[in-house]
Formats: structure tokens, sequence, C-alpha cells
């Protein structure tokens, strides 16, 4: 099956228009979580605050996942 | 082809970073070549083969790889015309990692006893491919330090940086941009990140005006502010035999 990963973040909005092969929904669910976390490095270190991946099949969206960075000052 | 074609991006290459005189160059290009034509993804040596002839990249490129875990695969180098990905497999001789086209390529495959006699009888051929797997060391030093410390972009920004400087030197370079037939996810397994991440970062250096990707050919936009995104010193491409 294939899958398309989309993401929107403080800074850009890619829409991922060729997708991946992947060989199950599992599968792709763990390259959405790897993607979305290490996107999330380079969007927090530029003083970014959010990405969000939304992962698509063919026909519809399938789920979205969004990491969230909260800083908190301390005294 | 001829036999000055064949060893011409070889000899072309060997030349910029060391003392070759007219006799080693005669002995090169009468080397036994025998040339071959491969598609891209084609397996030239793979894990545990014991190859018996070190393959010369000719026309197109040559990848290096691992499968690492449950099946990512890490790619280790890319090689263009004038190398020799596997001169290694002359003294070690099981293969330790995979080495396969990269779009349609011509290779040659020089059998390894011929090769050893040059290298005998020829100091300045065995100081030359010597010199060629020390600064294939180097590369792979600088591979480490840009996959394990860089943040994506750099790494991707670097990594271009790598391909454009070696393909100026054997003249593969039209102005700021190179043709170079990798797909986005082959460039996520050298720099080790995602398809998606890389995505991202494509069209960062997109929207930055630092690089351009369209179907095989790579271009250049800003060179100074790409080098400085790159964190970029090609000291460790010894391309400068003086220094």
């Amino acid at each position: 099956m294939r899958y398309y990963f989309d993401i929107e973040d403080d800074f850009l909005a890619v829409s991922d228009s060729e997708g991946t092969e992947y060989a199950s929904l599992e599968v792709a669910t763990r390259e959405a979580i790897v993607a979305a976390t290490s996107i999330a490095r380079d969007v927090f270190t530029s003083k970014g605050s959010q990405v969000t991946v939304t992962v698509r099949n063919e026909d519809r969206p399938l789920f979205e996942m969004t990491v969230r960075m909260a800083r908190r000052q301390l005294g | 082809m001829t036999k000055a074609e064949i060893t011409a991006p070889f000899l072309k290459r060997l030349k910029v970073s060391t003392e070759i005189d007219e006799e080693d160059e005669r002995a090169i290009r009468n080397l036994p070549i025998a040339t071959r034509q491969m598609a891209n993804g084609e397996a030239i040596a793979s894990i545990g083969d014991r190859p018996s002839a070190c393959c010369l990249v000719i026309e197109g490129f040559v990848l290096r790889s691992k499968i690492v875990g449950v099946g990512q695969r890490q790619i280790m180098a890319f090689h263009q015309p004038g190398d020799i990905p596997d001169l290694q497999s002359l003294f070690l001789h099981v293969m330790d990692h995979d080495v396969s086209a990269l779009g349609n390529s011509v290779l040659g495959f020089i059998p390894h006893a011929p090769l050893r006699e040059l290298i005998k009888h020829r100091p300045n051929i065995a100081q030359a491919l010597w010199r060629d797997t020390l600064t294939d060391a180097a590369i792979f030093r600088e591979w480490i330090c840009n996959v394990g410390q860089r943040d994506a972009t750099s790494r991707v920004a670097h990594l271009v940086l790598e391909l454009f400087t070696r393909l100026k030197t054997i003249g593969r370079t039209e102005g700021l941009s190179f043709s170079f037939p990798a797909t986005q996810a082959l460039f996520a397994d050298a720099v080790g990140t995602s398809v998606v991440h890389m995505n991202r970062v494509v069209q960062e250096l997109r929207n930055q005006g630092l690089l351009e990707f369209d179907r095989g050919r790579i271009s250049i936009l800003d060179e100074t502010r790409l080098r400085k995104a790159a964190d970029f010193d090609a000291l460790y491409l010894h391309l400068d035999p003086s220094l």
C-alpha cells in the first residue's frame, strides 16, 4: 500500500505528491513517528514549537501525529 | 570503447592529486579491463562475496551500502567515473558491504592479478592507489561527522557540495549544476533521515534559495550561503597534492 506524508510546522507546509510503499499500516506509522520526531528537532532548534505529520493513502486521510514542544521557565 | 576512453576519467582523477609519469599512464591504459553495462540498482559485489576483480566506474555512478538491523539501508559512499569503489577487495578478500550501480552505468572490471603485478612494478601507481584508499577513509570520517552531528538540512547541503566538488575535478559539472540520478529516498538513506524528513529538507533548501533538485539534476543556487549552511570545508577531499 502506498502512503503519503504531509508535513506542517511553524515554517513549512510540504505536501507529499509521490508517496512511499510500505508493507503495512504499522510500518507506515513507525515511519511517521521517526519523521515527526526528527523534523521536530530541526523545527525546535529553529525556535518553532510544533510539527504535524498527516498520513494519507490513495483514497483518504488516515491519521495525523503532532509533536509539540513546551518550555516553562523555572526560577 | 577504446582503452584510452576507459581509463581517461581514472587517469584524470589520479593526476589531480598524485605524481604519475607517462610510463605509469601507459601501464594503466594497458590493463585488461572488461567493460559491462549495468542497470540502476544492479549488484556489483555483495556482502560475503569474494571478488576476483576490482570495478572501475567509467560512466554513471556506484554506491556502497549496508543493510542494518531489520532492513534499513545506510548508504556510505557515492562513487563517480574514475573511482575504484572496491579497491579494498585486492587485500580484504571478503566483501563487508554491498556495492551497486546508481543509474545506468558502464563499469570496467580489472582482474586482481594484473593489478597486483602493476602495484609490484610501478611504485608511483602503488602510492597513488594507496593515497586513493586513504582519501576514501577521509571521506568516510567526514560522512560520520555529517550523519552523527549535523542537522538534516546541513547534512544534505554537505553531501551535495561533496558531490559537486568531486565531480568538478573530472569536468562533470555544468556551471553550478550537475546530473545525479538519485531519488530523494536514496538521499535519505545516505544522510540517515526518513524519506518524509528528506522531503521537508528539499523544500526548505529550495525556499531558502540554496538548492534545486529537479529530476536527476541538482543545481546550487547560492554557493556561499550553501557552504555556510553545510559547514563545508573541502580539505578532507585532499584534492591538492601540494598541501
